[in-house]
């Protein structure tokens, strides 16, 4: 890219995002509760998170000369039992049934069947949250990989079938599958008009479930998981940042980031990642004033639609669908420019090289989209299941006695969602720049050059950061 | 139709946002312009 470019590029971008912020903003949110006793303007949480970031990336250059996260080495706490894998594996089948069931056999009230909330809730949210602190617990739950497991274990050693090699992957797919299927997932959650129907959302779980197994029969269990298996990598993704690590029946601690690092880097690995973000970022857009206002996007969008002749439910479907694909892109173009800016140091790698190569770095900042958008929903929604557990149909049961248990919303208020969010979103690029700090240390060597080469990285995380907040800021107003 | 700067009072705020973006491009933009 030419320096003449590139200006056009950041002056494309800063159009772009100030066209963003200066529409009006005011909606409603995932936080329920208000906060009213900020000590200083919302406004100027993101001008000392950019602060922050800009002392972060200071303090990088200068105390941080040398690769470190990239020879971090782990350290054996114990050995797991095989059991306690059989145990985990017959656990998530257990949930997966029970859930599907409820789906199929319980009241369609979604607010009264089990599974919307543990789909949505629990699942999507809660193992995320779960995942940074003790490492990849979906790949021990995960229902397919347990049965896939389950049914080679039975056809080797009891049928004593000789089973044929499963075909090699293809490497030119990659993560590709698994990028289509976070982004249809989201459709799901974020645009598909029944997508609170209990039996609907069950005869998805079965429909996805149907093509994991015949997934995993064709490429094997452990490649299939791997690439193509939605969930499973981008829980495993969130897993590369936790402290603690499972493999092959051992338990290793390790300092908090240097899984990232090692994250395979082929084909759709940057496009898992920029899906990740792009979601959670058009999930707190969706809520704010410039796409719900009476003329706001989503009402210009899908008036083209009814023009085109799609009916009253298609056409919102369809509006929503072109905001989800186009906020993806805008992510992905972002990314895209700080990857750009880094060939201002030297032209030895292209843009594709260095956009694999950096792609970790985005792994803290999805995960701290996730948090600061969903902190809410988990604390007060997540508490549903004590109620859920008990009658997971809707039907009146009490099988656990606590069917008359409640929501508490006092649990925590609006002022400490704000801070966890503000927390989460700061701790998120900043470590995000630190990965990226490392990685082009491991590149460049020279500690001047990789820290110059980080400059518009910088500038893309700042962005990041301030439109997180903009947007939670405009979604709970 | 009325315009933009009439409701200034609702959207001053959301460029509050973008300015430490402006402040810190144009600063990096500086500072890599100098040091070429």
């Amino acid at each position: 890219m030419t320096p003449r470019a590139a200006r056009r590029q950041v002056a494309a971008l800063l159009v772009a995002v100030a066209a963003a912020l200066s529409l009006p903003a005011t909606a409603s949110a995932h936080g329920i509760a208000q906060r009213a006793d900020l000590p200083v303007p919302e406004w100027l949480f993101a001008w000392a998170a950019a602060f922050v970031l800009l002392v972060s990336f200071v303090a990088l250059a200068i105390l941080w000369p040398r690769p470190v996260l990239e020879q971090a080495r782990e350290r054996l706490l114990l050995r797991v039992p095989g059991a306690l894998e059989v145990l985990a594996g017959a656990f998530g089948v257990f949930a997966f049934a029970a859930v599907v069931y409820a789906g199929f056999a319980g009241t369609q009230t979604a607010t009264a069947n089990l599974a919307p909330t543990v789909i949505f809730v629990l699942f999507w949210v809660g193992i995320p949250f779960l995942t940074m602190f003790v490492g990849d617990v979906f790949a021990a739950v995960s229902p397919w990989r347990a049965v896939g497991r389950a049914a080679g274990w039975l056809a080797t050693r009891v049928g004593r079938a000789q089973l044929p090699e499963p075909l090699a992957y293809p490497a030119r797919v990659g993560r590709w599958p698994a990028a289509l299927g976070i982004l249809l997932f989201a459709w799901v959650e974020l645009v598909y008009v029944n997508r609170d129907q209990p039996s609907v959302l069950a005869t998805m779980a079965v429909a996805y479930a149907v093509v994991m197994l015949v997934g995993q029969s064709l490429y094997g269990v452990e490649a299939w998981t791997r690439n193509a298996d939605a969930f499973g990598v981008a829980f495993g993704l969130f897993a590369r940042l936790a402290p603690l690590h499972w493999r092959e029946r051992h338990l290793y601690l390790r300092p908090v980031l240097v899984g990232a690092p090692r994250m395979p880097t082929g084909p759709g690995a940057v496009a898992v990642v920029c899906v990740m973000i792009g979601t959670t970022t058009f999930d707190g857009f969706s809520q704010g004033a410039v796409w719900l206002d009476p003329n706001g996007l989503a009402a210009r969008l899908t008036s083209v639609f009814h023009g085109l002749g799609l009916g009253p439910e298609a056409a919102p479907q369809g509006a929503y669908t072109v905001g989800l694909v186009v906020v993806v892109l805008i992510v992905a173009g972002l990314y895209r420019l700080g990857i750009a800016g880094m060939r201002t140091v030297g032209r030895d790698h292209t843009t594709n090289d260095l956009a694999r190569r950096f792609a970790h770095s985005l792994i803290p900042i999805a995960l701290a989209y996730v948090v600061a958008h969903y902190f809410s929903l988990l604390a007060y929604q997540g508490q549903a299941i004590a109620y859920l557990a008990s009658d997971p149909l809707g039907n009146g049961s009490n099988l656990l006695g606590t069917a008359s248990a409640t929501i508490d919303y006092g649990i925590v208020g609006g002022t400490g969602i704000w801070y966890v969010q503000v927390a989460a979103l700061v701790a998120g690029h900043v470590a995000g720049l630190t990965l990226a700090h490392d990685r082009a240390l491991s590149i460049w060597r020279d500690p001047r050059i990789a820290t110059r080469s980080q400059y518009w990285m910088l500038l893309v995380m700042v962005t990041f950061t301030c439109l997180g907040l903009w947007l939670l800021s405009a979604a709970s107003r | 139709m009325t315009p933009p700067l009439a409701h200034i009072g609702h959207w001053y705020h959301a460029l509050l946002y973008l300015a430490p973006i402006i402040i810190i491009g144009g600063a990096l933009w500086w500072s890599g312009r100098r040091e070429r």
